[in-house]
């Protein structure tokens, strides 16, 4: 499960020279994330631990600079995804922005006077979906639920492209922060080239689109938020597409108890339920059908 | 003797016609270059409506003036850019002051400003052709006059 180290990450296009080099120091192929702030110590984190940076303090001109480089010199082309808080540079690193927000007519159209940048290193980590799909899948909806940060998004994505080594099979990806396919410049990152991708729409209109348009045999998406979502992909379920989705939760009861969630477990609209726990710092990957029978214990 | 006086003569009614034609040329560059910002604003006004593509992959492409490809190569690059001699103070300053707003604001604002600065370089333009086709000509026949004054001369 091999990570890049700091030079092969595209962060070395953007940050600092000197910050580049301060990171270097330490371990950077369990980078997590690096969280710059306007006047205080940046603080990375690796392998779960933060570490502070005393010696390198950014101003807020230096973090302008930054997201400047990031969008390419080009602020104009990631507005989209700068209303909603973030860019994405080439490798796909999401870096999250904070910052005073400019509204018109109650609608943000931008952020100015940013204070402080997250930047977050995904986990492409290869094979974690390999037990799950060799032993246990055999087509079929999945829904994965863990606490934040815990790798359902690495999870589906990995699913995704274990299915989609069967090229016959129509996947769609309907990648509403472009954080899954992680597209940059049209291409993906991280996602198998057969899977069609429709990045920054939200799951209505995905669903839709993709239910009319693309004829799909399954349709991956992330996290499911609101009743809205639940209602697209029930939808979708009925029409015969398997559905492989994620959801934030401490357990699976905890999940599917939510008031948008309920629908999944009066209906049993999913075929599988996956959760990831940590253990010891391991994360642990159970597996349950859908009346919350357990298939296999990793 | 004569057929040298000649040869003379005539190498100096070249030279003059030569010399007039450079200059007169620079006086073309002039416009070929107010001509170029006029294009480049158009290409991102364009763009700015629809495709919102980077500004590398709008404006890096070939210009009538070569000076302006350059300074707007080097901009797009990251390198600090060096304005030609033959722009006056006032307009270096809106050169500068529009290349350096490419690609940092939101699209709307950038387009409201690019079709502003546009009018400017569209009058700018514009007169610097007016320049050009009047100064030409007379360049050009004032090299071949004090090129045939000095074949006068030699012969």
């Amino acid at each position: 499960m091999k990570r890049l180290s700091i030079i092969e990450y595209s962060v070395i296009d953007y940050l600092p020279k000197l910050l580049i080099k301060e990171i270097s120091k330490y371990d950077t192929q369990m980078l997590n994330e690096i969280r710059i702030r306007n006047g205080c110590p940046v603080v990375i984190e690796i392998s779960g631990q933060k570490r502070v940076l005393d010696k390198i303090i950014l101003t807020e001109q230096d973090i302008e600079n930054i997201v400047f480089k990031v969008c390419d010199g080009s602020i104009h082309t990631y507005e989209e995804q700068i209303k909603n808080g973030y860019v994405t540079d080439r490798n796909g690193i999401r870096v999250g922005l904070a910052g005073e927000f400019v509204l018109k007519n109650d609608r943000i159209v931008s952020i100015r006077k940013y204070n402080s940048l997250c930047i977050r290193i995904p986990n492409n980590i290869k094979g974690v979906s390999n037990g799950f799909y060799n032993n246990i899948y055999k087509g079929g909806s999945v829904l994965v639920v863990s606490p934040p940060g815990f790798g359902k998004t690495t999870f589906i994505r990995d699913l995704t492209n274990n299915i989609c080594e069967d090229i016959s099979k129509n996947v769609v990806l309907i990648d509403e922060r472009n954080e899954i396919a992680m597209k940059v410049k049209g291409e993906s990152v991280f996602l198998s080239k057969s899977v069609d991708v429709l990045t920054f729409a939200n799951k209505e209109y995905g669903f839709n689109q993709a239910l009319r348009t693309l004829n799909p045999d399954v349709v991956v998406t992330d996290e499911i938020t609101s009743h809205e979502d639940s209602f697209s992909i029930k939808n979708a379920i009925y029409g015969g597409v398997d559905v492989i989705a994620t959801a934030h939760g401490n357990s699976i009861e905890d999940c599917l108890s939510r008031n948008f969630m309920e629908i999944f477990k009066n209906e049993e609209l999913f075929d599988y339920l996956v959760f990831i726990k940590l253990n010891n710092g391991l994360r642990e990957y159970l597996y349950f059908d859908n009346k919350l029978n357990d298939l296999c214990l990793y | 003797m004569f057929i040298l006086k000649i040869l003379v003569g005539v190498l100096s009614l070249y030279a003059s016609y030569k010399i007039a034609k450079i200059q007169a040329v620079k006086l073309k560059e002039v416009y070929y270059f107010w001509d170029s910002v006029c294009i480049a604003c158009d290409m991102l006004i364009n763009d700015l409506s629809y495709k919102k593509r980077e500004v590398k992959a709008v404006l890096n492409v070939d210009y009538p003036s070569e000076t302006f490809a350059y300074i707007m190569r080097d901009y797009l690059f990251g390198k600090e850019i060096v304005l030609p001699n033959f722009l006056s103070d006032e307009n270096k300053i809106k050169v500068e002051s529009f290349i350096s707003s490419i690609g940092k604001s939101d699209s709307e604002t950038q387009k409201n400003s690019i079709i502003s600065y546009k009018y400017d370089f569209i009058k700018i333009k514009e007169e610097s052709k007016i320049i050009f086709s009047k100064k030409y000509q007379i360049t050009i026949k004032i090299g071949l006059l004090v090129g045939l004054m000095l074949f006068v001369m030699v012969m």
